[in-house]
């Protein structure tokens, strides 16, 4: 376990509203199976509070984890805490504090948008005039305040998203858990989400757990991440300690035969990705620096045509652990 | 030269529809429903003639556990294509798949790929209906094929003797998946809850008028389709007994006045459906 | 102007305790079917054999010639044979997309995701079925038991066939929870409301068909059993201590209706789930 993962597991949160509070979530060697697939397997992580991302590529387990989380899922083994409760014996005392935007749409049918999230709140315990008091508030805060009225049936892709974010927020919890809420929208309603979901983090004080395959997402909207691949944690800790993880990143283009190059790189541990033009991002240690890709360069017969620092990015980070998984 | 964009006359269309349509239908899940719909009759035959081998079961003196038979093979025939044919398969699959022309795809949202292709809408339900009738018939009409095998030779039955009565219970229930398929046809391009209509028709209008004097029994398919029936009405329930009073009161019609009544409520019916489907603008997601 | 600035305020009211939102689902389901004009009528229909049944009942009381339509113990076991219909299609409109709908919009997520657990959410729904088919059952029956009193301003009647009230509620409990709760497991199979609908038509009436054909066959009625019609009809006979119309021994009858709320008891339990689970 290195530095970072070490830090996450302990609960040592940094930034936003992680403080020395405990975490809001965390699993103990947990493991679940769908007859003999292995969705989670033996998975530990801890979520300290604010906005930490769930990252992952598609089938990796990341809203297995959330649903098991819910109670929806029964795992074969192991332990997990949500806000400090267990999960398999207070269910209904987490979800009374808990909201959850499923990943795929969802909603009440035959009613309109008000009506659907006031529903949810009143099944959340609030009271009705309380319920349609806040259905509106929240409607309001999540863009839909103009088509509260219309049937959530008639609603578009991104307006679905928006109306699972409000029912997941009607009744103040003190945790969300949001799967894929960028799903389906355009660019401008995607910027806006992430907004929302900083917003609720930073300044309103409601945690959040972030479920997306999309990096960029989630280093917009988290201050930490868990990374899933393959149903197991291949990395969990604050994002910038992550990214910063004694490293250095260069764009470099070269010219001659770049692929005894890259093979030379990489046997001289240097890690190396494809971008979507000719320019390759490089990684390596801290201790080295462009002399040394210079060097490889002359040892290889290529010419350096490009080579620019370049900040280490989520994306990196990612490709790292899925590579060494 | 023929322009290669022009659209397709009825015809033509509705058999374009009716080829896409029947692939869907006979590959849906519905299918299991019409299977156990079909089949359930098949698997009373054969448990039947499972009880036949039993010790139990003594055909000769026409004896079941020592009490007394009165029906032969061909009455047990005739009471199951009664009870479960005419009372129950037919009517059941003209209402699910006939009010599910339309409807289907209008719950499924696909009523507008359907709609925007340069067919004409009555097509559209022409095609589906066609595709409708001769799924039900190569389900059903086998069914009640292996029930007659099964079951006729039961106590004595002859099967050859009995040939030409299988031949009309197979053209009337034909005629039945024709036009209760129909009916409901239009009852599912017009009403907003179709099946509850339909079941409503079939299991509470129907068995009520067809026993009512007068002239309501003729606002049913029922009644010209049991006039049709080879075989006696079962008396198992007061309605049956007070059917087959007034039945015996009153004069019937003949054979060619019910053939006639089931053309006309079949013709209309399509018809009316077509044109039900042309002019009404179907609203999506509600 | 960036969304979020429209604002979000914690909430700072009361929460009622977990346990309660069956009630809420209830409330929500009947309120959604009342708000349907065409489903009044249903209802109104419904009523109508209570009002032909409350005339006959003053006529019985005050016309000393209408002797022979004098209420028995018979008459109200009659009334719930004949609702036996607007049971059906009762069931049909408010059961049959209860559950199915639901499915449809992946509902059950948004649902498990509250403070209520499965049995909460089954609960709520089977209340809104219950609550109608009661209305159209036991609630009529009931006062037409009142009304013969007040018809005739004596007691006499219910003090002589004081079992009739339990038996009412008994069998109405009984008919109400039988039609529920298959409907609502037949509802839990399929996100298709019509398709539900078929299907419970098509196993009341299948049941039905296979009985008549066996009674034919055998010449007796000793397998009504295999009916849910006639099982429950058996078990209503004994309830209202009238003759029992079938061959078959009432226990069996009840084994056979007991038989089918189990098993769609199983159903639910199966299949109302927050995940739908493929292996």
């Amino acid at each position: 376990m290195d530095a970072t993962t070490q830090d996450a597991a302990t609960g040592n949160a940094a930034g936003g509203f992680a403080g020395d509070r405990p975490p809001v979530a965390r699993l103990e060697a947990v493991t679940v199976s769908y007859g003999r697939s292995h969705a989670l397997q033996s998975v530990d992580a801890v979520f300290p509070s604010g906005a930490v991302g769930l990252l992952g590529p598609n089938g990796a387990g990341k809203s297995t984890l959330l649903k098991t989380l819910l109670g929806f899922v029964r795992p074969d083994g192991g332990r997990m805490q949500v806000l400090g409760m267990d999960v398999v014996d207070r269910p209904l005392d987490i979800r009374a504090r808990l909201g959850y935007m499923p990943e795929s749409d969802a909603h009440i049918p035959g009613i309109n948008a008000v009506t659907f999230v006031a529903y949810c709140g009143r099944l959340a315990g609030l009271p009705a005039a309380d319920a349609m008091q806040r259905a509106h508030a929240v409607l309001q805060y999540v863009g839909l305040g103009e088509a509260r009225y219309r049937a959530v049936d008639t609603y578009s892709t991104g307006m679905k998203q928006r109306i699972k974010l409000a029912q997941a927020l009607v009744h103040d919890p003190d945790l969300l858990f949001l799967d894929e809420p960028t799903n389906g929208m355009d660019p401008r309603g995607r910027e806006e989400m992430l907004a929302l979901i900083r917003d609720l983090a930073q300044r309103k004080g409601v945690n959040v757990i972030l479920s997306s395959h999309v990096l960029p997402d989630v280093e917009t909207a988290c201050d930490r991440v868990v990374v899933l691949h393959q149903g197991r944690v291949v990395a969990q800790g604050p994002i910038a300690e992550l990214k910063g993880q004694s490293r250095r990143a260069f764009e470099l283009r070269v010219k001659g035969d770049v692929a005894r190059f890259v093979s030379g790189l990489r046997d001289a541990g240097v890690e190396c990705h494809d971008t979507d033009d000719d320019v390759m991002r490089v990684l390596i240690g801290e201790d080295r620096g462009a002399r040394d890709l210079f060097a490889l360069a002359v040892r290889h017969d290529v010419q350096v045509r490009h080579l620019r620092p370049s900040v280490q990015t989520l994306e990196d980070v990612f490709a790292k652990a899925i590579g060494e998984s | 030269m023929a322009d290669s964009h022009a659209a397709p006359a009825l015809g033509p269309a509705a058999l374009r529809v009716f080829d896409l349509g029947l692939g869907q239908m006979l590959w849906s899940r519905r299918t299991v429903f019409m299977a156990l719909v079909a089949g359930g009759p098949v698997l009373i035959a054969v448990l039947l003639r499972a009880l036949a081998s039993l010790p139990v079961f003594d055909g000769g003196a026409g004896q079941i556990a020592g009490r007394p038979v009165s029906l032969d093979g061909p009455d047990i025939f005739g009471l199951m294509i009664w009870t479960f044919y005419l009372r129950f398969t037919v009517p059941v699959l003209g209402v699910f798949y006939g009010t599910a022309l339309i409807a289907d795809e209008v719950e499924d949202r696909t009523v507008t790929y359907l709609f925007t292709r340069p067919v004409a809408r009555g097509a559209v339900l022409a095609g589906k209906y066609l595709a409708y009738l001769v799924c039900t018939a190569v389900v059903v009409l086998p069914s009640v094929m292996l029930v007659y095998f099964l079951v006729v030779p039961l106590l004595g039955g002859d099967i050859g003797r009995n040939f030409p009565a299988l031949l009309v219970d197979l053209g009337l229930i034909g005629a039945g998946l024709a036009v209760y398929g129909a009916v409901f046809g239009l009852v599912g391009a017009w009403f907003r809850r179709p099946l509850l209509t339909g079941l409503v028709f079939v299991f509470g209008w129907e068995p009520l008028v067809v026993v009512l004097p007068g002239y309501m029994k003729y606002l049913s398919v029922a009644y010209y389709l049991q006039g049709l029936a080879p075989h006696a009405m079962p008396q198992g329930d007061a309605l049956s007994v007070i059917q087959a009073l007034l039945t015996s009161v009153q004069t019937p019609l003949g054979t060619w006045a019910n053939l006639l009544a089931l053309a006309v409520i079949w013709a209309a019916a399509l018809a009316a459906a077509m044109r039900v489907v042309e002019r009404r603008e179907y609203v999506l997601g509600q | 102007m960036p969304i979020h600035d429209h604002g979000y305020a914690r909430y700072q009211g009361t929460r009622t305790p977990p346990g309660r939102a069956w009630a809420v689902i209830a409330g929500a389901g009947i309120r959604g079917m009342l708000s349907a004009r065409p489903f009044l009528f249903v209802l109104l229909f419904a009523w109508l054999q209570f009002f032909v049944r409350a005339v006959m009942l003053y006529l019985a009381a005050n016309v000393p010639q209408a002797d022979v339509i004098a209420p028995s113990p018979a008459t109200f076991r009659e009334f719930f044979d004949q609702q036996g219909f607007f049971v059906f299609v009762v069931a049909v409109y408010v059961g049959a997309g209860l559950l199915a709908n639901d499915r449809r919009a992946n509902a059950l997520q948004i649902y498990l995701s509250k403070p209520l657990t499965r049995i909460e959410y089954i609960a709520g729904k089977l209340a809104v079925v219950m609550a109608f088919l009661a209305f159209v059952t036991w609630v009529p029956a009931l006062l037409l038991l009142g009304l013969q009193a007040m018809f005739t301003g004596s007691l006499a009647f219910v003090r002589e066939h004081a079992f009739l009230i339990p038996a009412i509620t008994l069998f109405g409990f009984l008919q109400v929870l039988l039609a529920s709760i298959t409907m609502l497991a037949l509802s839990s199979l399929s996100t298709s409301a019509r398709y539900v609908g078929m299907l419970y038509a098509g196993a009341v009436i299948f049941s039905e068909a296979v009985f008549q054909t066996l009674r034919g066959v055998t010449g007796g009625t000793g397998l009504s059993w295999v009916s849910f019609g006639a099982s429950l009809a058996q078990v209503g006979d004994v309830i209202f201590r009238v003759e029992p119309r079938y061959d078959t021994p009432w226990g069996v009858s009840l084994l056979a209706v007991g038989f089918v709320i189990a098993l769609s008891a199983w159903v639910l339990a199966r299949r109302v789930r927050g995940v739908e689970i493929v292996t």
